[in-house]
């Protein structure tokens, strides 16, 4: 089975290189079949990838601890699910994953692309399998997965016990396929370069594409977050991580690209802007990957160190250096068809929400290498963790939320006083009145007041839109209420499932707020039958109570929760001792939006810290985190959000009958 | 006209009233929201019980310095709950009560295990420009922004004052250069 994997790999290699070099010939020597060869070398690519990645996974389902790769990640009494997740618990695994998963949107875009852009196709499979080759001359000369044991060992090391979550199992799949996703724009961008065809034809074919990484990265993200929260047992999702930015940045790049596409769009602006967007994305994507996986900067995801750095940052120089030399000779067909008009105009506010985006991509980026670079500058090593972060981070994500406000609601071109205040007079005067009631209500954190009022501000510019188009239905359509609103979705699905987006993105804002900004926490001592509150709540230590398995011995406590005198629930939080490892592990218990009976308020969030054999006692840490639900709420609202953006076309209603007057809300063409 | 006929008329149309109320509902979701997160946020009880309360001179140092046992990056003594920090909190306890001061803590604990056991860099030196960075570079982006967008405007607006040409000057300028080339014939 391994060979076959192996044996696959490396004819992988050669019809990746093949398929580069066919598509450059092809596209120089203006020979279809030539290029048609280079994309039927890309479906081949696909195909014994997915095999060599099926072999690797069969192994480990069989135990095959001849191979080091399944020896180091997985052992016989692991489950099933985490035998397939080990696919990706090491680096040569992660690598496979990379590449195979890029091999199948090649794939993807080679089959869609069959009878279209053909003037761009030799450069989009060229771009991508040389992307491919890349990866896999690191599996076969680097990082090979399939490499064999001189003895076979009789028993494997198991997969590291804190990727065991089933958020591991899907956590990382989705970012890589954000991180692999962001390569198919570049690939287009790259080929519209090549090609000298720098209209909006690469845009517009790399929409869903961009979405699609976009939504992945994301979700991704958000799952990590979930998962830090449950695993890591500090109360919180976000620790400004090297490898939690590495995933963000390319996030933020992509959500900025998304934005400034709609300006070339509509106004042939800012195409420099969006292919260096695009080419910054792609970087930041290999980046985060380089970060992940070499181990150059200390992280709790550091899972794996190996000697891929040098190759790594070889690959991304070249990247960098090849894509920003094609596009300086394309500069001069690269011209901006308008100009703004006016610094209050929707253009001027998507630039400012793009100059924003890019700040914090940037305020990340530098915190993530500052490390590395005092190092080689100072010889010092330093650590730049939180505090650094929200330090910056914090006013530049107030000012994104009130850009998110401002950009859907002004007026394209020039915003006129009337316009303004017909926009933006309730939405303001709505967002002065929350603050001045939170603040009547006790409130008196300036920077949570703050992201309050500007969250309340978005809610309601949305409100708005959906009214005043809903009227306008209403009006003109005689619909009712729920089919006025479908259809007013249904109508323009990118501007409303947008519009949803951010409803979700602002939820999120309000649960990083209230979590992080009233937090409380307590760490109490405590012996059988004593108690300790904290909020609302009151934890009663029950008992303790021990078991063990193949792997671990756990010791569970009980801890019985009452809110104002009435019973309410009962959490364990425990303590994991794996006998391979030598650190104990952290499985904090809940009483939160995904527990029962559900809380949507607050997260009650405890640790059993540390069992006192001496005194007889244990030591337990609580949070309350208030509004944190919000944020997964908020997850949900993004995917929800995402997917209206993305329906396809048959999703559509009748027409507004001929004649009938429409307001088309907000928008003053 | 009919238009604002047609919408009187639905004023009073129940299906117009019942979707009003809908959207004032929803129109005042920020509100309900606010209120929920005002109440959310309100419970700042005393807790009570046993508790293991750090000391301000404490947190000084446990906010700061990082837990140094190599599996816990980017958290500090204070938020990290592994037995290492324990024994570090422990420690720290120790040294304040024998007459240590914070700062002097966390000289020694640089000392020991160099600047990255800071959770921050300190804010002197080359560093100072490491803190400074993305203020320069965010200031740098929106002022440059600015700048561009102004510049546009500018350039817009010279366009649009730029006088038509008037439908006979091509002929005009033919007029004249055919008069300017016969002047230049007599020489």
């Amino acid at each position: 089975m391994a060979d076959l994997g192996y044996a696959c790999l490396l004819m992988a290699l050669l019809c990746a290189v093949w398929s580069v070099v066919s598509s450059w010939l092809g596209h120089q020597m203006r020979h279809s079949e030539l290029v048609r060869s280079g994309e039927n070398a890309a479906l081949a690519v696909a195909t014994l990838l997915g095999v060599s990645s099926l072999s690797l996974i069969l192994s480990f389902l069989a135990d095959d601890f001849s191979l080091l790769y399944v020896a180091q990640n997985s052992n016989t009494t692991q489950p099933a699910i985490y035998k397939v997740a080990a696919l990706w618990g090491g680096q040569a695994g992660s690598l496979l994953l990379w590449v195979f998963i890029l091999s199948v949107y090649a794939a993807i875009v080679v089959l869609q692309n069959r009878g279209k852009h053909r003037e761009l196709m030799p450069g989009v499979t060229g771009t991508l399998m040389a992307v491919s080759c890349f990866f896999l001359f690191m599996l076969q000369f680097v990082s090979n997965p399939f490499e064999p044991l001189p003895r076979a060992a009789l028993e494997g090391a198991g997969l590291n016990p804190l990727l065991q979550n089933p958020f591991m199992a899907s956590h990382p799949p989705s970012l890589y396929l954000g991180y692999v996703g962001v390569a198919v724009p570049f690939a287009f961008a790259m080929a519209a370069l090549m090609a000298g065809r720098l209209d909006n034809e690469w845009i517009t074919t790399t929409r869903r594409w961009s979405l699609f990484a976009w939504f992945f990265l994301g979700i991704g993200i958000l799952q990590g977050g979930y998962w830090a929260y449950v695993e890591l047992g500090w109360g919180g999702y976000w620790a400004w991580d090297p490898v939690e930015n590495a995933s963000l940045m390319p996030w933020l790049t992509m959500t900025a690209f998304i934005h400034s596409v709609m300006i070339q769009e509509k106004k042939g602006m800012l195409k420099v802007w969006n292919v260096l967007l695009v080419i910054m994305t792609f970087c930041l994507s290999i980046f985060g990957t380089f970060i992940t996986r070499s181990g150059v900067i200390s992280s709790v995801h550091s899972f794996t160190k190996s000697s891929l750095g040098p190759w790594f940052a070889v690959f991304w120089v070249t990247i960098v250096c090849v894509s920003v030399m094609l596009l300086i000779v394309r500069l001069p067909r690269l011209r901006a068809e308008n100009t703004i008009e006016s610094l209050l105009s929707r253009e001027s506010a998507f630039l400012f929400n793009n100059i924003i985006f890019i700040a914090i991509a940037f305020t990340v980026f530098w915190g993530t290498v500052y490390p590395i670079l005092s190092e080689a500058i100072q010889g010092v090593k330093v650590s730049v963790g939180p505090p650094w972060f929200n330090q910056w981070i914090v006013p530049l994500g107030l000012s994104l939320i009130f850009v998110t406000g401002v950009g859907p609601l002004i007026a394209w071109r020039r915003a006129s006083g009337q316009n303004l205040m017909r926009n933006f007079s309730l939405p303001i005067g709505l967002a002065l009145l929350l603050g001045l009631v939170l603040f009547a209500l006790g409130v008196r954190h300036l920077r949570a007041l703050l992201s309050f009022v500007l969250c309340t501000f978005v809610l309601a510019t949305i409100a708005q839109e959906l009214w005043r188009g809903m009227r306008a239905r209403m009006k003109t359509a005689g619909e009712g209420f729920i089919q006025g609103l479908t259809s007013l979705v249904l109508r323009n699905k990118r501007r409303y499932g947008g519009y949803l987006v951010h409803v979700g993105m602002v939820m999120i804002f309000v649960g990083i707020t209230g979590s992080s900004a009233f937090q409380q926490e307590v760490t109490t001592h405590l012996k059988r039958g004593e108690s300790f509150s904290i909020g609302p709540y009151e934890l009663l230590f029950a008992d303790t109570a021990s078991s063990h398995d193949e792997h671990k011995d756990v010791l569970s406590a009980t801890l019985e929760v009452s809110r104002g005198g009435q019973p309410l629930t009962t959490l364990h939080p425990e303590k994991h001792y794996y006998r391979a490892v030598d650190q104990p592990t952290t499985e904090v218990a809940i009483h939160g939006l995904f527990s029962w009976p559900p809380n949507f308020g607050d997260d009650l969030y405890a640790i059993l810290v540390d069992p006192d054999p001496q005194g007889g006692g244990y030591t337990f840490k609580a949070y309350l985190n208030p509004l944190i639900s919000w944020i997964w709420f908020g997850g949900f609202v993004v995917i929800l959000g995402t997917h209206v953006a993305v329906l396809p076309e048959w999703a559509r209603v009748p027409a507004i009958r001929k004649g009938a007057v429409v307001e088309v809300p907000g928008v003053v063409s | 006209m009919s238009s604002r006929n047609t919408a009187g008329s639905l004023r009073n149309a129940p299906r117009y009233r019942r979707a009003t109320r809908l959207l004032l509902v929803a129109a005042l979701a920020p509100l309900a929201l606010s209120l929920h997160a005002a109440s959310a946020l309100a419970q700042h009880e005393t807790a009570q019980g046993p508790r293991i309360a750090e000391s301000p001179a404490s947190l000084e140092v446990t906010t700061v310095i990082t837990c140094p046992c190599g599996g816990c990056v980017n958290q500090t003594l204070h938020d990290c709950t592994c037995g290492f920090a324990a024994a570090e909190r422990q420690r720290i306890n120790e040294a304040l009560e024998a007459g240590k001061t914070p700062d002097a803590i966390i000289a020694s604990y640089v000392a020991q295990h160099g600047a990255q056991i800071r959770i921050v860099p300190e804010k002197t030196g080359l560093n100072l420009i490491g803190w400074a960075v993305p203020f320069i570079a965010a200031a740098t982006g929106v002022v440059a922004l600015t700048f561009l967008l102004l510049a546009w405007r500018r350039r817009t607006a010279d366009m649009q004052t730029v006088p038509p040409l008037p439908a006979d000057a091509d002929r005009h300028y033919r007029d004249r250069l055919d008069r300017d080339l016969k002047e230049l014939d007599r020489w």
